[in-house]
């Protein structure tokens, strides 16, 4: 019997030993191969597949930048923490609008804060979903892309670069710039001060000048951003020297189509349905806060806006005539005016006023129709300055401009908080304005980022 | 005693023995009342006259008596013309026995112990006691027959697998529980007898050359006892055999007296740690199965299904179990698609075997880590078809009613007048009130959605064939009518504006109907092999609309009788209740088909195969007509989803016998398994649909998508045991491959191994004990099994789609997952122990187990910082720990046990306390509004900032915002889960089975939940809107409105009478007039009553049920109260 078991246990060890070696499980099931199925990273990894990529990061800019109706976009958000706009004036339910009213604390746990509390919070990972998608797309087009792709990745670096803009115009000092590592995983950084970030911003303008030499609307587009870095760095000649080639007459827009046409390629200044509680949530704001600049009353052209009718509350909301209400207008991202008005800046800063003064009249008399009256040399520093602000803020309305531009009125001009944003009663709520001049990094990531311990400072 | 006779003798008794089972048959407690003359009558009571010698009842209470006196008690009190000799029965040894009414053959096995005397029946019935040691002859050829009858029934037991020892022949019983088998070799034989949801029995006979033989074998029902056959991965073992505790369900017993509509309502609160919770109580809505507890973050924690061994789709938690169409979706949120597991008809399955953990599941394979439900379908038996119907029909209603709305009204500067009411008052504003008024939209006639449900169910089976080819058949019909019906004012309403009343389906909302035809044959190929073809179709339409979708609205509305409008403080409007206008169809089709092989090419050796398919297609439609609804709602849009799963399920294994020393024998099974499961599933809506048609052609804003997943498995596995009869020991290991398993983890073994020990059939087991222990074993087991990761989860994944870019639309990739290459399958492993006892002869029942089950390298989804892509996408890794301990008891007792009067107490108690022991460094992982994955508290635990504390600091009489204080951090609620529960199922009988009744109860201790639908109306809650409310009434409220819902988490406990039933059983003459040989009735009633502190309408409502993990109360409909009348017949 003994033997019958020996005999008996030999066999079922040959067979187990045979079928293990001939026969693999993870080679009968395929194992480490990839599941079909419409998301297979295999089809990224052809040219026409990193192409498509590419055009994933451009569509990724678009929403945060101008897009995403309501209250989502870079432009939104911006604008109602300057002087450009101002949120329905009353509040909602909620008491003030924070963002409006410039009490940003960090929330310590954001997701039970009401949605228009934590509005900084979506134009953040926007504008770092842009970063990411960005780091992707180079590293497709590099590799799968060919020779003939410079221009599209030195666009890439270029729009990187405009959302790192973005970043250091709103938030605090101290945003960590993580990357996505192409064909690896991601790795977390540290807070950078809003200085560094500009300049991480440069080295991709940098970047994108050496790669788009074949595309004249590229190189311009990364001149300009070049330039804007630059001179929210303190740069101003080098800011100059970087948007010298732009011509008259460049213009790069972020193009939006009107709602109906194609879902979420709608622009931020969308009038929805006039049934809906909420038509236009933000108003053309009018010396907001005292310090605001008069955008609505002073008759501008360039800022003009129009009454369309009361919100919930019974406050006059104001749309602005230079966006259409069903929210098709393309919206300028970088253009010659502002290479002109970079040219003025940096005339101002040498201490050459005549060109400072011919920079801002030749705006005046070519880039609008009919062309606005010549200004004049105010005859001070201080007037210079808030003219050289204020044709800034009227040419470049609504452009996501006006937020860095207040900040630089106080880190390089020596303008106190309460001499640029809005101060005094807040109308939204029972108290005043507060005093911040930046949104925090979102709680989320301190939350999850090892490295990032929270906002360096909260100055301009 | 025992004489020859030639050989033809034997086909005349073969002869005999067929007529004899056909009187046999005819003897029946229930089909006929024939009274045979009795002999010897002594003091034999005339109703045992009636029953097979060995079925007659004795008592026998006795101490140090001569054997010879007990015989003759036995003799005396059953009538059994008891033979023997003393030169074979040692008669003056002495003995000692307490029995009470226990079967003849019960009691010869206990008196005879150790004698070496065994009972043989003569096919006259004369029960004669031999010493087998004298076997005359061991050559020859004989006919061994006999008859399996329940031991508490007397009935026959039907479909008994037979077997002697030693011969690969095997046999199944009749209709009438007869067996047969000729050309039996002559001498002592060993005759086993098998039927799941009995105790395996055994019987040695004498069989004799060219003679008939007959063996009587009873079956005792095995709720819980240790030799209930189990169909286990690797074939059918004997319970007492497994490590594992493991719960058998005999379907067909339970169905036949209680009110058990769907294979959810037959698991619930039968099954020690099962929990089981209700998404609604919508007519099919679907019920969240969890054993043992959720393990699982990201993972599914649905315990995988297997009918006649092959796996069906159950994925419950995945997005796909909503409806496809998706148009509802986007709009108001998707209903839920009916369960798979609910489209197996109940009616057509005898077992459901549960085994709950990863000891018990190694050889499952994937996914098998949170535990396996087998469902063994109805089986045929040889004989002349058998017909069963049953009809029942019921009404369903909602008991008790919806807690009170607070409307204050007054005069407020910035809101008009709206439709004839005052303005309401919000509660953030001031205002100058001048009413208070209270009012509940679904407790007024007028405008309750909420009416009469109905069901109605018919089932038909049929049953039989013939020793060669077996058949069982079943079909049922089922229609449910749910609860929600159009409120009459809207149906008023509509009437005016259409000049036609509301279609049917606008008025009554939920359907579900429901056929379904299930079959199995088994065919015997020659001697040495069978095959079993197994089949279940099932066609269901499930009709809901967007009425229950608005029942929150409903309850914070107030009706204007003046308007007819509903109006709502918390959108500061008046409105017509639109919700009605878009129907939610899911049309389904489950065709579930298994084919086994079982091959005994040697007595040592068996083999099996197993291949099946599993397809479930759905088309599903969301129906928005244009101009039905009112406002701007009267736009049509319309969704349609297609979706379809297919599972293949191969499994191959061979078992080999073999004899080791010292009485000890090995069993080795090896085999192979393939699970593939793929789904594709696509989506399609636009908008602006014209009137009256019904096709997305002709709409605008179209879009549509699809999606596809196909994951496979592949796994060896073998299983060595090794026992003794008392003394068990099974090992086990699994080897699989999985198509989702990271690029640098192919191969993950899942061993296992478990012991079992039968102490009480130890020599050395002190026989004080033996009394009162009629069975005591000792068990443990430890083991591993996995879960499959995500599909895609090791991938970085793009989504491609079209958008509109630059001027026009363009081809697109964005990526949708970062990816993890080093991603491994979750693993679990569980340490089980415990015991099982049978105390008091049969009388006392407890099987008691505690575990404790770990899963490591749970996949968590890691939450990746905005910094990097916008945090908008996680990463899946292999980081969490997370711990489930727990006791399960369950306790049987026959607390009365009389002729007239029968009463069986079941009690089951199962406690699962989990913890998440090892997380992402530390990180808690935010999974919703409250939820949170944070080590060292329960998985899904509920956290939110807490009320500190609270006063009227302005003065103003209310608690108001300003004057609660709130902490800045969130702390630990409590877990979504119960402490325990505990579940009590009462049958009594009477007049010997005439009339039962079975009343069940159920409770919950300690389970957290939010009462998501007092939050969404707090505007019309008491604590903000009536000044006398309790303080903490008003700061429970305030805080919620500002900042935390912290008052609104509540820890509850529930008792509730999940059910009763009368069932009167006809008496058999009456049956008979009626055409019919057996008919009961009965008078059903579920979820009769429910007591419970919980402020909303029923804590057993959980509309994150069909989720992974986490409850939420947010307003749907609850399990309504259910009253049916059911009619069985027999045939």
């Amino acid at each position: 019997m003994i033997t019958s078991i020996r005999r008996l246990t030999g066999g079922w060890i040959l067979v187990l030993g045979v079928a293990m070696a001939a026969c693999s499980p993870d080679q009968i099931v395929g194992g480490g191969t990839l599941p079909p199925g419409t998301q297979d990273p295999a089809i990224t990894q052809t040219p026409a597949g990193a192409v498509a990529a590419y055009r994933g990061t451009l569509a990724s800019f678009a929403s945060p930048f101008g897009g995403a109706p309501y209250y989502f976009s870079h432009i939104v958000v911006a604008g109602v923490l300057s002087d450009e706009l101002q949120t329905n004036s009353v509040g909602d339910l909620y008491g003030a609008d924070p963002l409006d009213s410039r009490v940003l604390p960090e929330y310590s746990n954001p997701t039970l804060e009401p949605q228009s509390r934590a509005l900084y919070v979506g134009d953040y990972s926007g504008l770092h979903q842009v970063r990411g998608q960005a780091e992707e797309a180079r590293g497709l087009l590099r590799a799968y892309g060919g020779d003939s792709v410079r221009a599209l990745v030195g666009h890439l670096y270029a729009i990187e670069g405009y959302s790192e803009i973005f970043l250091a115009d709103l938030f605090c000092s101290g945003i960590p710039l993580s990357t996505v590592d192409y064909g690896g995983d991601y790795t977390y950084q540290p807070g950078s001060t809003t200085t560094e970030v500009y300049q991480h911003a440069v080295t991709f303008f940098d970047s994108a000048t050496a790669l788009a030499t074949d595309s004249a609307r590229v190189l311009n587009l990364a001149r300009v951003g070049g330039g804007r870095a630059l001179l929210a760095l303190g740069r101003y000649a080098e800011a100059a020297q970087a948007v010298a080639a732009v011509s008259d007459g460049f213009q790069y827009v972020i193009a939006y189509a009107a709602s109906g046409v194609a879902s979420s390629a709608a622009n931020f200044a969308l009038v929805t349905p006039s049934n809906s509680a909420y038509p236009w949530v933000a108003s053309v704001a009018d010396r907001e806060g005292g310090q605001g600049l008069d955008y609505r009353s002073s008759g501008d052209p360039r800022t003009r806006a129009t009454a369309i009718g009361p919100n919930l509350f019974g406050t006059t909301l104001y749309h602005p005539d230079k966006y259409a209400t069903d929210g098709s207008s393309p919206i300028v991202l970088a253009d010659w005016v502002e290479a002109r008005l970079i040219e003025a800046e940096a005339a101002l800063q040498a201490g050459d006023v005549p060109t400072w003064l011919a920079k801002l009249n030749h705006l005046r008399e070519t880039a609008i129709t009919p062309a606005l009256p010549d200004t004049t040399d105010p005859g001070t520093a201080t007037a210079r300055v808030d003219l050289l602000f204020r044709e800034r803020a009227f040419w470049l309305f609504l452009t996501a401009h006006r937020q860095g531009d207040m900040r630089r009125l106080i880190r390089q001009y020596g303008r106190d908080q309460s001499q640029v944003y809005p101060t005094g009663l807040y109308p939204g709520g029972t108290g005043a304005y507060g005093s911040d001049v930046n949104a925090p990094v979102p709680a989320l990531e301190r939350q999850y980022n090892p490295k990032f311990t929270g906002c360096l400072t909260r100055g301009a | 005693m025992i004489t020859r006779a030639n050989r033809s003798a034997g086909v005349v008794v073969v002869a005999l023995l067929l007529r004899w089972s056909t009187v046999a048959a005819a003897q029946q407690p229930d089909t006929a009342s024939r009274a045979d003359s009795v002999s010897k009558a002594n003091a034999v009571p005339r109703l045992q006259n009636d029953l097979p010698p060995m079925q007659r009842v004795v008592s026998l209470n006795a101490s140090n008596v001569r054997l010879e006196s007990v015989l003759d008690e036995i003799d005396r009190q059953a009538g059994i013309e008891l033979q023997y000799t003393a030169r074979v029965v040692p008669v003056n040894r002495r003995i000692t026995v307490h029995l009470t009414r226990v079967p003849v053959a019960t009691a010869l096995d206990s008196v005879l112990v150790g004698t070496g005397v065994h009972v043989v029946v003569t096919p006259t019935g004369r029960v004669m006691l031999v010493s087998l040691d004298t076997t005359p002859v061991d050559t020859g050829l004989g006919v061994l027959g006999g008859q399996v009858t329940d031991s508490l029934t007397g009935r026959p037991v039907h479909g008994a697998v037979i077997t002697i020892e030693g011969s690969s022949v095997t046999s199944t019983t009749t209709d009438s529980g007869v067996f047969i088998f000729s050309g039996v070799r002559a001498g002592r034989r060993v005759v086993h007898a098998k039927r799941i949801g009995y105790l395996a029995a055994q019987s040695t006979v004498l069989v004799v050359d060219s003679q008939l033989v007959r063996v009587d074998i009873l079956l005792k029902r095995a709720p819980a006892a240790l030799d209930a056959v189990v169909v286990t991965a690797t074939g059918s073992q004997l319970r007492r055999e497994l490590g594992n505790d493991i719960t058998i369900l005999r379907a067909d017993s339970i169905v036949a007296t209680q009110p058990v509509s769907s294979v959810t309502e037959l698991l619930a609160t039968r099954v020690p740690g099962l929990s089981v919770e209700h998404s609604s109580g919508a007519p099919g809505d679907p019920a969240r199965l969890r054993l043992r507890g959720a393990a699982s973050i990201n993972e599914t924690n649905d315990p995988i299904i297997l009918v006649d061994g092959t796996r069906l789709y159950y994925a419950q938690a995945a997005a796909r179990s909503a409806n496809l169409a998706g148009l509802v979706g986007t709009i108001y949120g998707n209903p839920n698609a009916p369960s798979p597991l609910d489209q197996i008809d109940p009616n057509s399955i005898e077992t459901i075997e549960v085994f709950k953990g990863p000891s018990a599941t190694t050889l499952y394979g994937p996914d098998a880590a949170n535990g396996v439900i087998v469902i063994t379908t109805k089986r045929g038996q040889a004989g002349p078809p058998r017909w069963t119907a049953s009809f029942g029909h019921g009404m369903t209603e909602m008991p008790g009613a919806y807690p009170d709305a607070y409307f204050r009204f007054g005069s407020f500067g910035q809101f008009v007048q709206k439709g004839g009411v005052s303005s309401f008052c919000q509660p953030t504003q001031p205002c100058a009130v001048d009413s208070l008024v209270r009012f509940q939209a679904l407790n007024d006639p007028k405008t309750t959605v909420l009416g009469r449900g109905s069901n109605t169910a018919v089932t038909v089976g049929v049953a039989g064939g013939v020793n060669a080819l077996t058949y069982a058949l079943n079909a049922s019909v089922d229609n449910e009518v749910g609860l929600l019906k159009l409120p009459d004012v809207s149906a008023q309403q509509f009437t005016l504006n259409h000049g036609t009343a509301p279609p049917d389906w606008m008025q009554r909302p939920q359907t579900l109907n429901r056929w379904s035809m299930t079959s199995r044959l088994i065919a015997q190929l020659g001697s040495a092999a069978d095959v079993s073809l197994s089949t279940f179709v099932t066609h269901e339409t499930q009709q809901r609309s967007t009425l229950e979708n608005v029942l929150g609205a409903f309850m914070d509305s107030y009706f204007d009788r003046v308007t007819g409008n509903f109006c709502s403080p918390g959108n500061a409007n008046c409105y017509a209740i639109g919700g009605f206008s878009t129907r939610t169809t899911d049309d389904a089709t489950n065709f579930t088909s298994s084919a086994s092989l079982n091959w005994h090419p040697r007595t040592w050796l068996t083999a099996s195969a197993n291949a099946g398919l599993n397809v479930i297609s759905r088309q599903d439609e969301d129906l928005h007509p244009s101009g039905l609804a009112p406002g701007s709602d009267s736009v049509g849009a319309i969704g349609i989803g297609h979706g379809s799963s297919l599972v293949k399920t191969v499994t191959l294994y061979a078992t080999a016998t073999a004899p080791l020393p010292f009485g000890f024998r090995s069993t080795t099974s090896f085999g192979a398994n393939y699970v593939a499961a793929s789904t594709a599933d696509l989506q399609a809506h636009g908008a602006f649909l014209p009137a009256g048609t019904s096709e997305i052609n002709p709409t605008v804003n179209q879009g549509s998508s699809n999606d596809q997943t196909d994951v496979a498995s592949f796994g060896w596995f073998v299983e060595p045991r090794v026992n003794n009869n008392r003394f068990f020991v099974d090992a086990g290991l699994r080897l699989d491959g999985g198509t989702t398993y990271g690029t640098h983890v192919t191969l993950a073994a899942f061993p296992k191994v478990a012991v079992s020990y039968l102490v009480s059939n130890e020599p050395w087991f002190p026989g004080a004990l033996k009394p009162v222990f009629n069975a005591l074993r000792l068990r443990a087991a430890y083991g591993h099994a996995g879960v499959q990761p995500g599909i895609g989860d090791k991938l970085r994944l793009f989504s491609r789609s079209s958008t509109w870019l630059d001027g026009g639309v363009v081809d697109v990739a964005q990526l949708s997952s970062l990816g993890n290459t080093q991603i491994r399958p979750e693993r679990s492993t569980e340490i089980e122990g415990g015991f099982d006892a049978e105390v008091l002869g049969d009388r006392v029942s407890i099987a008691v187990t505690g575990y404790r089950k770990m899963r490591y390298d749970a996949l968590m989804s890691v939450p990746v910082a905005p910094s990097v892509y916008g945090g908008i996408l996680s990463v899946e890794r292999n980081i969490g720990t997370i711990r489930n301990t727990g006791l399960e008891v369950t306790f049987g007792t026959k607390l009365v046990r009389t002729d007239l009067f029968d009463w069986q107490l079941d009690l089951n108690l199962g406690r699962t306390h989990n913890l998440v022991t090892a997380t992402n460094g530390g990180v808690p992982i935010q999974l919703g509004v409250g939820q949170r994955v944070v080590a060292g508290y329960p998985l899904f635990g509920y956290w939110a900032p807490r009320i500190l504390g609270y006063a009227d600091v302005d003065h103003d009489g209310i608690i108001g915002p300003s004057d609660v204080l709130i902490s800045d951090s969130a702390v630990y609620l409590g877990a979504p889960v119960a402490n325990y529960e505990v579940a009590l199922h009462n049958r009594a009988s009477l007049l010997r089975g005439t009339l039962t009744l079975e009343a069940s109860l159920d409770y919950q201790d300690g389970l957290t939940q939010l009462n998501r639908v007092a939050v969404d109306n707090l505007w019309v809650s008491r604590g903000l809107n009536d000044p006398s409310a309790p303080a903490a009434e008003q700061a429970a409220a305030a805080a919620a409105f500002y900042n935390t819902p912290y008052g609104f988490f509540e820890t509850v406990s529930t008792l509730r009478f999940t059910a009763l039933s009368i069932t009167y059983r006809l008496p058999a003459p009456l049956a008979q007039r009626l055409g019919a040989s057996g008919m009961s009735v009965s008078m059903q009633g579920t979820n009769l009553g429910l007591w419970t502190r919980y402020s909303g309408k029923d804590p057993d409502v959980n509309t994150l049920a069909t989720s992974n993990g986490g409850r939420i109360d947010a307003g749907t409909l609850p399990v309504p109260r259910l009253w049916q009348f059911r009619v069985n017949v027999a045939y």
